[in-house]
């Protein structure tokens, strides 16, 4: 009994909790960064740690040494907790996730709904912290946030939800389990174009660029960012990074099979039972497997964003209306048809 | 000078004596003085007042749409201003000289028939203190609202310790807006990312949208014009070169073919040549750092590091011909300080076809990309009636589809009446038309380049010229990557100038831009004003000096030698390329 809750608190304080998903936000920062750079024919980070592993870090400390300014005029205690928050809130959702085993460290049913809720919340914040700075930038800035999640919130729902109606389970560890028999749901038909879907809208959720619209560097300094300095500002960089992990590991649980390898395809039953007979190698194994998927996405989002220009805010939100949201419907519509008309088809686990 | 007056009426002055003997029937004996000093130019002084009928015959009959400036002159007992026109139709820039008495310094505006002279008039009211009646908003432009009433630091009595540092009364700038609104003031500048040169602008926007923007380029005044007058016309050279980094060779050039104007002397053909090759790889670099930067602005830094890489190549040219990769100087007066060898042409030739199958691949990518398109297209629309009542220049007003290009309009400057080039031009009067004539412009200087390169005269660079520039005047002007410069030089018979008035293209389409600008989102601003350049300047050679030995060491590396240790830096961690 004791044991049991000292390794549940060892795996949520360590692994596969919270030190491991900050340094893992770490490598995909590095990963992203040294992937744009050589997109755009530059170096990337090159000093610190092997080829500039430890550079995210470096940046994290570094901005953590630095002083810390409170505006006269902003909300006071809004502008100190929202840092905070927006890291607590990712993180609390990376523990649904399963990086290092089958199930997350924390699962009960239909978690996959109360992860899409925290993703919001995420957004609320970031709106929160640009009111709470009294600067015209910020308020700028977060009026584009919110219209923005107006935008990308319900197909990105509804893009979450496709896998979920394939595998008739609104729980995340059954989403998986599905598609180790089933396979993967983006080999699936409606659930490919979910992918896709999913990948887009994670973009303004991220702020990646084509959507970086909130905090627009050319037009609006640093958006609803502006009036934050030194830690502040080091947990909302912080808090991004968990929302890439976040979202890159969403993408690889629902679409990509999460941390499930090579061992689900026929004829390899072998190696399937020999990784689950040993739980040390069990933990290895779904943690590469996991890692290589999540890059994998880190590295779509990283080639969307070398690739083209800043949207304009209207232009978003009409684009995300007219194209994305009708699409969805009709991706949901056609799921629940098929799994009506064609039970065969999804078959059931 | 004076042997260059002598010209007789031939059929070459046909147009330029045309609009002499025009102003003559209409003014009689009121047209107090004229002249027409070569091709290209007439002179007229009238007397104060009847300047505005010239003006206005000048617009209405003879369809001269385009003022180049208005420049003020301080004679001691009188101040005298000049309004430049250029007349597109028969290729002449008409001056027209008003005496204006120092007891009543006041005068009609022009404002009436050239909207664009909006800007230049308010910067003599600024300088000089002379009144323009009938101007619509007429105070100061270059100097700050703080700097006290009455002082004109351009007027030959000022002096920089009449001017009392306690004397300033600090103003703070009244709100413009009235307190129950929702609308914003966003202030852009004067240190923004957006802008990489000091100028605010006070953005009002109601939610997303742009309402109005009052510009305040007051920051950045060097006073360059009263610093030229203390400097020698070969000191001038290099003043002319630092008013602006990335236009260097564009404002020596105007600046030195108005001094051997004045000083009655030909530049030789290979010299010209030289000139003109060094102008156009001057408009290479420009235009790539600006779509570089105006797809930064956007959002879009890959486009921006490739063209900047690409830039490169074009800074190593002009390295390689001039001796330094952005300030060109080349230039001096009665010619070009070096000549250039068959190894360079040779190499010149590489470049130029590197950049042009790069420039290709730009084009493409600009007209096919579609996120691009979606903030340029559309965007900023510029009508071309309103362009030319405003006097807009460059880019700015071929994008709107008028054909106006000072290498075309008055080519003497340089060799551009013995090369073939096209004017590029665009209908679709957004920010999409000044790229693609942008883009179009690299393509044609790139053309421009081969055929100075094929048909390169031999002899001389340069010829020898006195010190002392005899008394007179000239204008000059060139298309400088960004449109017009304009420079008038004044000669009193010294070694310096008595007064050199410059004039740059911003100016000229501030007003445009910023009209542009309302109505549309945030977002659209910055682009609109892409055009705005930073100017980065980079060290080519190094000079080491070792002193951890007792006797110091020193070396010097050229530019290969440096490049092959960063490359080798680079090699040594691991890296590729």
């Amino acid at each position: 009994m004791v044991l049991d809750i000292f390794l549940g608190i060892l795996q949520i304080v360590l692994f596969p909790g919270i030190v491991f998903c900050i340094g893992l936000t770490f490598l995909l920062e590095w990963i992203d960064r040294k992937y744009y750079a050589d997109l755009q024919n530059r170096m990337g980070p090159l000093y610190v740690g092997w080829r500039g592993i430890l550079q995210p870090f470096a940046d994290f400390i570094k901005l953590m040494a630095k002083e810390d300014i409170t505006p006269k005029a902003a909300d006071r205690k809004m502008f100190t907790a929202t840092p905070l928050f927006s890291v607590v809130v990712p993180l609390l959702a990376l523990l649904f996730i399963p990086i290092a085993n089958i199930t997350g460290v924390l699962s009960f049913q239909g978690d996959l709904i109360f992860i899409l809720f925290l993703t919001t919340i995420v957004a609320i914040l970031i709106i929160l912290a640009g009111y709470s700075s009294m600067n015209r930038y910020s308020s700028i800035g977060a009026a584009r946030a919110g219209l923005q999640l107006m935008g990308y919130e319900i197909p990105l729902t509804l893009a979450a939800l496709t896998p979920a109606m394939i595998a008739r389970s609104l729980t995340i560890t059954e989403i998986v389990q599905y598609q180790a028999v089933a396979g993967m749901s983006i080999l699936l038909f409606p659930s490919m174009i979910a992918f896709g879907v999913f990948i887009i809208t994670l973009l303004p959720e991220l702020e990646k660029i084509p959507m970086d619209i909130p905090e627009a560097e050319t037009e609006l300094v640093a958006g609803w960012q502006t009036e934050f300095s030194g830690k502040k500002y080091a947990f909302f960089r912080l808090s991004n990074n968990l929302e890439l992990l976040l979202g890159a590991g969403l993408a690889v649980t629902l679409f990509l099979g999460g941390p499930y390898g090579i061992e689900k395809l026929p004829g390899l039953t072998a190696l399937d039972l020999v990784i689950q007979g040993n739980i040390v190698l069990s933990t290895v194994w779904y943690t590469v497997w996991f890692l290589i998927k999540t890059a994998i996405v880190v590295l779509v989002i990283t080639n969307l964003r070398a690739l083209f220009s800043r949207y304009r805010i209207d232009q978003m939100v009409r684009g995300a209306w007219r194209y994305l949201t009708p699409l969805m419907i009709g991706v949901t519509a056609i799921t629940m048809l098929l799994s009506a008309v064609a039970p065969g088809l999804y078959p059931v686990v | 000078m004076a042997e260059l007056t002598q010209i007789p009426k031939t059929e070459e002055l046909k147009n330029e004596y045309e609009i002499v003997e025009e102003i003559k029937n209409l003014l009689g004996s009121d047209l107090l003085e004229y002249k027409v000093p070569r091709v290209n130019r007439v002179w007229i002084t009238v007397p104060n007042g009847k300047h505005y009928k010239v003006a206005e015959h000048l617009y209405k009959k003879l369809g001269v749409w385009f003022i180049s400036t208005v420049t003020g002159l301080d004679l001691k007992d009188h101040f005298e201003v000049l309004f430049h026109l250029l007349d597109m139709q028969r290729k002449v820039e008409i001056t027209i000289k008003v005496p204006v008495s120092k007891d009543k310094p006041e005068l009609e505006s022009l404002t009436d028939f050239y909207p664009g002279a909006n800007l230049y008039e308010r910067e003599v009211y600024d300088m000089f203190g002379i009144v323009f009646k009938g101007h619509p908003n007429l105070k100061r432009l270059l100097l700050a609202e703080t700097f006290p009433k009455g002082e004109h630091p351009l007027r030959k009595d000022w002096t920089p310790d009449k001017w009392d540092p306690k004397k300033v009364q600090l103003i703070q700038r009244k709100p413009i807006l009235p307190e129950e609104t929702s609308d914003y003031v966003l202030q852009v500048g004067p240190q923004t990312p957006t802008l990489k040169e000091p100028m605010n602008f006070e953005v009002i926007v109601d939610g997303e949208i742009v309402v109005d923007v009052i510009p305040h380029i007051e920051y950045n005044h060097r006073g360059l014009e009263k610093a030229f007058e203390q400097r020698t016309f070969i000191q001038g050279i290099y003043m002319a070169e630092r008013v602006c980094g990335i236009c260097s060779q564009a404002h020596t050039l105007p600046y030195c073919d108005a001094v051997e104007q004045l000083l009655g002397v030909q530049v030789p053909p290979r010299g010209k040549y030289i000139r003109t090759m060094v102008t156009e790889f001057n408009r290479i670099h420009s235009h790539l750092l600006w779509i570089g930067v105006a797809c930064h602005l956007i959002g879009w830094d890959t486009m921006f590091m490739y063209s900047w890489r690409d830039r490169e190549v074009i800074l190593d040219l002009t390295d390689l011909v001039c001796g330094s990769r952005v300030t060109a100087a080349i230039n001096t007066i009665g010619g070009v300080r070096r000549d250039i060898t068959d190894e360079q042409i040779h190499k010149i030739r590489k470049g130029m076809d590197i950049l042009e199958k790069r420039t290709k691949t730009y084009k493409k990518i600009v007209l096919e990309e579609d996120t691009l398109l979606k903030r340029a297209v559309g965007v900023g629309y510029l009508n071309p009636s309103y362009l030319k009542a405003m006097s807009a220049v460059g880019p700015v007003i071929r994008g709107s589809g008028v054909k106006t290009d000072v290498r075309y309009d008055d080519p003497h400057f340089g060799a551009y009446d013995e090369i073939p080039f096209n004017v590029c031009t665009s209908d679709m009067c957004d920010i999409a038309g000044r790229l693609v004539v942008r883009v179009d412009e690299l393509i044609e200087s790139i053309n421009i380049v081969r055929y100075i390169l094929d048909h390169l005269p031999s002899g001389e660079v340069r010829v020898k010229v006195p010190r002392k520039v005899p008394p007179g005047e000239a204008v000059s002007h060139n298309e400088a990557p960004r449109g017009e410069v304009f420079y008038y030089i004044k000669s009193n018979g010294t070694d310096k100038p008595e007064r050199v008035k410059v004039i740059t293209p911003t100016m000229a389409n501030l007003l445009p831009i910023i009209e542009s600008c309302k109505g549309h989102y945030i977002a659209d601003f910055v682009l609109n004003f892409g055009s705005i350049d930073p100017c980065i300047a980079c060290m080519c050679r190094t000079t080491f000096t070792d002193i951890s030995k007792s006797k110091p060491k020193q070396w010097i590396w050229t530019d290969e030698q440096m490049r092959q240790y960063g490359i080798e830096w680079y090699q040594n961690r691991g890296w590729r390329r």
